[in-house]
């Protein structure tokens, strides 16, 4: 029973920090009792850094829709308090994912589900809940809890690393755009108007249209990381081959320039001194220490396609023209619509293409798909995505709008759309032809 | 090396003989006790206060000092002049955002001090 003489604020303080202390010293004693390996270390610490923008959009949910709110006013961000976000991001990161050695990933959910039943409601002063708490409860499992573990599951078994990827492309984003912004002008007293609002003069537009360019380019990356890569952007969970195509045959370090110069964008769109200081941390970060770090590492593990690829590929420098090594092979049949567009596009295209393109007929009865095959890069694809490869042996343009082909889902949804053509195809027109 | 690359082979070991890591953890805890006797007394209502601005970051100075050690210079050297940095942030009051939004400034200095080191055998 707490102790009665106690004010409202002793007993807030004293909830702030149990809920602080208390995930933090539960995962020192898990880190000594489990000794992870590396790679389950690692696991933790993505599922860690999937909390924070997560619980922080939970938070905004549940201010929105009056789910709870969260006592006292020192140390919060926009009303949620500082210590209790870093203490849930560790219970629900580290913590759980170390009790997943024991525990299965529904049972976790379960429990979790439990505790909040339990305690929510008795949490007075730190937690006032809503009418609709339960709801906020259910969100907080399906966008906080199970994703985190599921990333954190996925990373230590070294599996799915296209569905690692999205992870970490919807985590960092939730950085780039939530978190990081929304500490610095909270930090600066800063209206969120200032950055959340439409585009008022053309300027603010040109400053759209080019962060959105900059994370479009920056998913491509990251989705090549792990197609070709079967890796991540996070450095401890990279690819397992030296990246050379896609944004890279055409700079060295495309996530972390678009990460800075988002920043610079965001920075500009707001008109924030505050950012434009992250944007530069950004890059200092990016030109010194990421450079000694793919130097130390990447040299050492891949050091004869590493130094190859830096010769052509430099960081902060972008080519007009991809660096396209490695010989690629065509395939493609000798009628239906694939046929019937390379017929008439080849002959305009070829001439702007750089690299060694070896073209031949295949037999339908082998295939169905436009084939690309690149084998010394690691790179093959069918269909709308190969015809998508083909185009990125072009200039910077007709690179942009290959990627537009294969990004992540719309790309996907091209490649079944284009299949339900050529099934319409075989089975309309091709006994007439 | 690509086996296991980017990471070692093995369990994750705490380095608590290391004499390195007992300086550090020693610097965070003295860096600690400095801070909260600076500003005592405080009430207990400002405990959450003391925790998130002096416990917490000594706590993870203290983890990262007994952390296995880095396997290159410019990661020891990072890993030191963060545990000294959490130190000071003990002592940072309202400016410990921007000391962590200049951490990078930090991993700069770990290299150029890795730069201008007269080498000593491979820097990895």
């Amino acid at each position: 029973m707490i102790d009665s003489s106690l004010g409202s604020d002793e007993l807030l303080a004293l909830q702030r920090t149990a809920f602080l202390l208390g995930p933090a010293v539960a995962a020192g004693v898990l880190l000594l009792i489990c000794r992870p390996q590396p790679r389950e270390a690692v696991s933790a610490m993505v599922a860690f850094l999937w909390q924070l923008p997560a619980l922080l959009l939970l938070h905004l949910l549940a201010s929105h829709f009056g789910w709870w709110s969260f006592g006292g006013s020192r140390n919060t961000l926009l009303g949620l308090p500082i210590d209790v976000w870093i203490g849930w991001a560790i219970w629900w990161g580290p913590v759980a994912v170390f009790l997943s050695r024991w525990l299965s990933l529904p049972v976790i959910v379960a429990a979790s589900i439990a505790i909040d039943v339990a305690t929510m409601p008795v949490l007075s002063p730190l937690v006032t809940v809503g009418p609709n708490w339960l709801v906020g409860d259910a969100m907080a499992m399906t966008l906080c809890l199970a994703p985190g573990l599921w990333l954190a599951r996925l990373t230590r078994t070294d599996r799915d690393a296209k569905r690692r990827a999205m992870f970490h492309v919807l985590g960092w984003g939730g950085y780039i755009t939530l978190v990081i912004p929304l500490c610095v002008f909270s930090y600066l007293g800063r209206p969120l108007a200032d950055l959340y609002r439409l585009p008022a003069t053309a300027m603010d537009w040109v400053l759209v249209g080019v962060g959105l360019l900059l994370l479009f380019i920056g998913v491509a990356a990251t989705a090549e990381f792990a197609r070709v890569g079967n890796g991540t952007p996070i450095p401890f969970d990279p690819p397992k081959r030296v990246v050379i195509s896609g944004p890279y045959a055409f700079m060295a370090n495309p996530m972390q320039i678009i990460s800075a110069f988002f920043m610079a964008v965001l920075a500009l769109y707001a008109r924030s001194w505050g950012l434009a200081l992250i944007a530069l941390m950004f890059a200092i970060f990016d030109t010194v220490y990421a450079t000694w770090y793919n130097r130390v590492h990447i040299a050492l593990a891949m050091p004869e396609a590493w130094s190859s690829y830096r010769a052509s590929v430099k960081e902060w420098r972008l080519r007009w023209q991809p660096h396209v090594p490695g010989e690629a092979e065509i395939t493609i049949s000798p009628s239906g619509p694939a046929r019937f567009v390379w017929d008439r596009v080849w002959p305009l295209l070829s001439r702007r293409l750089r690299g060694r393109l070896t073209i031949r007929d295949g037999s339908r009865a082998t295939f169905l798909r436009l084939t690309y095959r690149r084998p010394e890069d690691g790179v093959e694809d069918h269909g709308v995505m190969a015809a998508a490869r083909i185009l990125e042996h072009g200039p910077l343009p007709l690179a942009v709008l290959a990627w537009l082909l294969r990004f992540p889902y719309f790309g996907g949804a091209m490649q079944r759309l284009s299949l339900v053509a050529i099934l319409v195809w075989r089975r309309t027109l091709q006994p007439a032809s | 090396m690509l086996a296991s690359y980017p990471l070692r082979d093995g369990a994750l070991q705490p380095a608590w003989r290391n004499r390195r890591s007992q300086i550090l953890a020693a610097a965070a805890v003295a860096a600690a006790v400095l801070a909260i006797v600076l500003r005592s007394p405080f009430a207990l209502s400002e405990i959450d206060d003391v925790t998130l601005r002096i416990v917490f970051p000594t706590a993870l100075a203290f983890v990262l000092a007994f952390a296995p050690t880095p396997g290159t210079r410019v990661g020891r050297t990072a890993r030191d002049l963060t545990v000294l940095g959490l130190c000071l942030a003990v002592f940072a009051g309202d400016l410990l955002p921007v000391m962590l939004a200049s951490y990078p400034l930090v991993l700069m200095i770990s290299v150029l001090i890795d730069w201008v080191r007269p080498a000593r055998g491979s820097s990895a």
